[in-house]
């Protein structure tokens, strides 16, 4: 009969809390417990699995006493005879279907697990696996599960056999699949039903592209031996008619005009019916619709197929749907980044009409910041025209940070501290700010620049250097240069993707020509003195389409700069001009290949012919050509001129190609790239000797990596082209140089 | 507990397993304090034990500064143990970890955490919301009303910085709708005012005179 | 690929009404189906819900050069279109 419950006691219970309990019982204390009551809570204990037997008492004063045995717990799991599928998959497995350490050991469950785990080892073919599971008793009601299993041989493939295909050989076909009858190293002819699916699509799609719009798989079948480890595997198929495309017409909106829209699909009529290239002339026609606000519009291609000329006719209905408008622009996962930040890098509004160029703009502006790993813009939709745009992105590192405090016996105890930070706190701005001193060095640079001085991205950027060098705490005996001076620059945007910048520099510059009586030193100090301020004006142009700032697949980079002494403002009058041209295409998904090259060249005006001696320019080692020792190329004084020093010169030229891949066998590498690189160039006395058959050559492999401290790259490299006296380096390194 | 080194970790008992990992919980040894409680969860889930090793867990996640965690260990004791006594406390503990997502220390100097991450704000005042809505008569839910006060004036502020932002560049009526949403949903904060002075603002500049009157009267209605 | 002159952003604000959109409102249609035929009603009077002004302001005029400026809408208190009136015929320009 039925009672009040006054208080719920649970007996029997070694490891089951009573609070875990008490989440499935459905009565509570104050309840009434009736017959029906009673029997649901037995049928809600027995389905927690936990328990073999349970059983519900009145207490004298009216409790709910529910006595349990508990079922024993697994202690521990161990796998033998696994070889194809590693321990910790079967494992992460299990523990999918909760059989782990500590959990409630089911029996009944054993049999799903059996299954599972054989259906695994179908999936790979391995038909003949076999697996036994048992379960040995341990003290304190626990037991220890032991899985045992034979993989047998997986099952080799014997013989595909194709049955229809009139047009193509068994072999062209066949050479497109993944299974194969035969293969010399690899698994490709290891049966696995993953792999028959992929090959049926891609048996498909080779035949749709290729003008049999009727083309049909009738059935696949897979034959076992006895000993289960051979596979016969026929496919049936008809092929169809092999149509060629007749009228194109178009229906519903006129809002594109028609010769448009026939640009935009590029199909001709005569041409083979391509299941492929009907899908890339919709997706050219829907993005052309989103670029006028229908973001929804759809393109349906009715396929109308005359089979006695054998000719397919293609009406496309366009269905615009409304326009659609942005309703609010929403940030995500900018946990440094303030919101402006990125909300001016936009070029979509917020109340605004969508445009799908506006966005792609944007995204690819938000990846060229360059301080975020991943960056991608959602679009949401909110009503049938109206969507929100939400940015997720991905913080990353975004500067270099060293500091040290070195002793060495030449220059004695010596305090370095550098800072390179793209995102200051978060606001966008750059900051560079080094300063080292020692006995011999004292040296600082400080800059600053702001993308963004006014809100339409005219940056300002500004900087001061020093730097003095006691040469004979370093016994440097050829010659030393003390600078100080100071710089700024504004840039502004030209277009979408160009920017222009000029500015000014200041710059004091003090030779001195040590112990060693260094040829060009002294010419240089008997002819200009050994003080020289220079004001120079420097200017810029640069296009930039990459779609990442740190490992770009594609886009294209592209700047010409000049610097030039303002003739009257002092003796040493030159000028520099720097030609860049950097180029990504992806090659696969994972592979990008990098063609660059840059042209640097210089001379003096007025009373100066070539460039100061001490302001030419050097190449070799990592950021210019790797392979060679840094700043080795162009050849070294000699020591009758006083100085082993490399002479360096007034034109460099350099030029690389590069193959970029992620690191293998890291999931996310995101931040990692491998490159095998072909890197050439030389350093020239003059423009015109610029002469690309001497240039000095090297290949190798290379490593980047953004890291906290900043990037890090190295190299190991093999000189492919050298003459005599050139100096490799075969591996090399780098931190904190942006690359 | 001197016989616990001798004895290899697969043979202690659950109260081994709690005694260490409380010893290294109370005196704030977070990193070790989370290793073993998560041993002891592993070799014995469903125990009074494990119940209690939920919370202190998350807490010791929480100290460790992995909010992440701390909030997936709550929603894990919620899920298993929906009638706890100690329920409203896991509730407030998730909308702590929540709130500490954003946290920076230089908010008190130099930054501002209105401009960045508002999507862990916004969890935050959903779970503070959840803890007054399901446990109103607890100082859980006292506590959780002053979160909720500081947690609105950051989102209207931040608000009213995009409002100004699209201002600065013509955007009226994107300026104007992210006034409103402050009017609407946050019209007690601090901004309040000057989300209305915004709107009036932006109708005037696209035109709409008579509707930049109207909002006027009502910034002098409530001066 | 960029001249001299600085770049601005082109900027829109607002929703596009064209003529044919015009011509299909009648009075004593719902919001709801002023709605569905105009679009998002962005510019709805803060404290009074029963004015509507659609308006439209773009830096780049050719992009939807058939937009009306401003159209007005007014609904009776039961939300049914009493009348409307296209105050400026001409987007609003912004100048960047």
């Amino acid at each position: 009969e039925d009672f009040v419950i006054s208080d719920i006691q649970v007996q029997g219970t070694e490891r089951i809390g009573f609070e875990t309990l008490n989440t499935y019982l459905p009565v509570r204390v104050g309840e009434t417990l009736t017959l029906g009551l009673e029997q649901e809570s037995i049928r809600a204990l027995f389905r927690t699995g936990f328990f073999n037997d349970i059983a519900l008492f009145r207490g004298d004063n009216n409790e709910l006493i529910i006595q349990v045995v508990e079922r024993p717990s697994i202690a521990d799991i161990t796998i033998k005879g696994n070889r194809l599928i590693k321990t910790d998959d079967l494992k992460k497995a299990l523990t999918g279907l909760g059989i782990t350490q500590g959990k409630i050991f089911n029996p009944v469950e054993m049999e799903r697990v059996i299954l599972d785990l054989r259906r695994q080892y179908h999936n790979q073919g391995y038909y003949a696996a076999q697996v036994q599971i048992t379960s040995e008793d341990l003290p304190r009601n626990r037991v220890a599960l032991n899985i045992d299993i034979t993989e047998g041989a997986p099952a080799a493939i014997e013989r595909i056999s194709l049955v229809g295909n009139n047009t193509y050989t068994d072999r062209r076909l066949k050479g497109q699949l993944l299974l194969k009858e035969t293969v010399v190293f690899g698994s490709a002819d290891k049966y696995s039903r993953p792999k028959l699916q992929a090959d049926l699509e891609t048996l498909r799609s080779f035949y749709l592209d290729r003008g049999f719009a009727e083309f049909d798989i009738n059935s696949s079948q897979v034959a076992l031996s006895e000993d289960l480890t051979e596979v016969y595997i026929s496919v049936n198929m008809t092929e169809g008619p092999q149509y060629r495309i007749d009228q194109i017409s178009f229906s519903g909106s006129e809002r594109i005009g028609e010769d448009e829209l026939r640009e935009l699909l590029s199909l001709e009529t005569g041409e083979l019916f391509s299941r492929s290239r009907i899908i890339a002339g919709i997706n050219a026609i829907r993005d052309r619709f989103s670029d006028l606000g229908f973001a929804f519009a759809e393109v349906d291609p009715r396929v109308d197929l005359n089979q006695e000329d054998q000719l397919a006719s293609i009406n496309f209905v366009l269905e615009e749907g409304s326009r659609v408008y942005v309703r609010q622009i929403e940030i995500e996962g900018n946990t440094r980044t303030r919101d402006h930040v990125l909300r001016r890098e936009m070029r979509q509004f917020e109340r605004a009409p969508y445009s799908l160029q506006a966005v792609r703009q944007s995204t690819s502006r938000l990846n060229r910041l360059g301080y975020f790993s991943s960056v991608n813009v959602d679009t949401r939709r909110v009503s049938d025209d109206e969507v929100d745009l939400v940015i997720r992105v991905e913080e990353q590192p975004t500067g270099s940070f060293t500091a040290g405090i070195g002793f060495s016996q030449l220059d004695g105890i010596s305090f370095n501290l550098g800072i390179a930070e793209k995102n200051v706190l978060g606001t966008g701005n750059e900051l560079e700010l080094s300063v080292n001193s020692s006995v011999a060095i004292q040296s600082a640079d400080l800059g600053f620049t702001n993308p963004y001085f006014t809100k339409d991205g005219v940056s300002l950027s500004t900087g001061l250097f020093y730097s003095k060098v006691n040469a004979s705490e370093l016994n440097i005996t050829d010659y030393t240069l003390d600078r100080i001076g100071a710089r700024i620059s504004v840039g502004y945007p030209t277009s979408e993707l160009t920017r222009l910048n000029m500015g000014l520099r200041i710059e004091e510059v003090g030779v001195n020509c040590n112990t060693s009586n260094f040829v060009d030193c002294n010419k240089f100090v008997s002819d200009f003195g050994k003080q020289n301020a220079v004001l120079s004006l420097t200017g810029g142009w640069r296009y930039d389409s990459r779609n990442s700032f740190f490992f770009p697949t594609e886009g294209h980079r592209a700047s010409l700069s000049a610097q030039a002494a303002i003739p009257g403002t002092s003796d040493v009058t030159f000028y520099k001009v720097f030609l860049d041209e950097a180029w990504w295409t992806p090659l696969t998904e994972n592979f990008t290949l990098k063609l660059s090259g840059s042209l640097a060249f210089g001379e003096g005006y007025g009373d100066l012919t070539r460039l100061p001696f001490y302001e030419r320019f050097f190449a070799g080692g990592i950021g210019s050509v790797r392979g060679f020792e840094p700043n080795s190329l162009g050849g070294f004084y000699t020591p009758t001129e006083g100085s082993n020093r490399p002479r360096g010169g007034d034109a460099r030229a350099i030029t690389t190609a590069e193959l970029v891949f992620p690191m293998p066998l890291i999931e996310d590498s995101s931040n990692i790239r491998l490159s095998w690189f072909v890197d050439g160039g030389n350093i020239y006395s003059t423009l015109d000797g610029v002469d690309p058959s001497e240039f000095r050559i090297a290949t190798g492999l290379g490593f980047s990596w953004i890291t906290p401290v900043g990037p890090l790259a190295f190299s190991f490299s093999r000189p492919l082209k050298t003459e005599k006296g050139d100096k490799t380096q075969s591996f090399q390194f780098s931190l904190g140089v942006p690359f | 507990c001197s016989n616990l080194i001798q004895k290899p970790e697969s043979q202690w008992t659950v109260e081994e397993f709690y005694d260490r990992a409380k010893s290294e919980f109370d005196n704030g040894q977070w990193k070790s304090a989370i290793e073993f409680y998560e041993k002891l969860k592993a070799n014995f889930p469903y125990g009074d034990y494990a119940e209690q090793a939920y919370l202190e867990l998350a807490y010791a996640y929480y100290r460790y500064d992995e909010p992440l965690s701390a909030i997936r260990e709550l929603d894990e004791f919620i899920r298993l143990y929906p009638r706890h006594p100690q329920l409203a406390y896991a509730y407030f503990l998730k909308a702590l970890a929540a709130d500490s997502i954003n946290r920076s220390w230089l908010d008190r100097f130099i930054t501002d955490p209105a401009n960045r991450d508002i999507q862990s704000t916004q969890q935050a005042l959903r779970a503070y919301q959840e803890v007054i809505q399901r446990f109103p008569n607890t100082d859980y839910a006292i506590a959780a009303k002053q979160r909720i006060v500081i947690i609105t004036n950051r989102l209207a502020r931040r608000d009213l910085q995009v409002a100004q932002f699209y201002y600065d560049r013509q955007a009226y009526l994107a300026a104007a709708n992210r006034a409103q949403r402050i009017i609407e949903e946050y019209p007690n904060s601090q901004s309040s005012r000057k989300a209305l002075v915004m709107l009036r603002k932006a109708h005037q500049k696209m035109g709409l005179d008579q509707t930049a009157a109207d909002i006027q009267q009502v910034i002098e209605l409530n001066r | 690929c960029g001249g001299i002159k600085p770049f601005k952003a082109p900027v829109s604000q607002g929703v596009v009404i064209e003529q044919a959109m015009i011509d299909e409102l009648q009075v004593g249609l719902s919001q709801q189906q002023v709605r569905s035929l105009l679009g998002p009603n962005y510019g709805q009077h803060p404290f009074r819900p029963n004015i509507w002004d659609y308006t439209y302001a773009t830096s780049n005029r050719s992009l939807h050069t058939d937009a009306a400026g401003r159209l007005q809408l007014i609904f009776d208190d039961q939300g049914f279109l009493e009348s409307w009136q296209v105050i400026e015929a001409d987007s609003r320009k912004i100048k960047l």
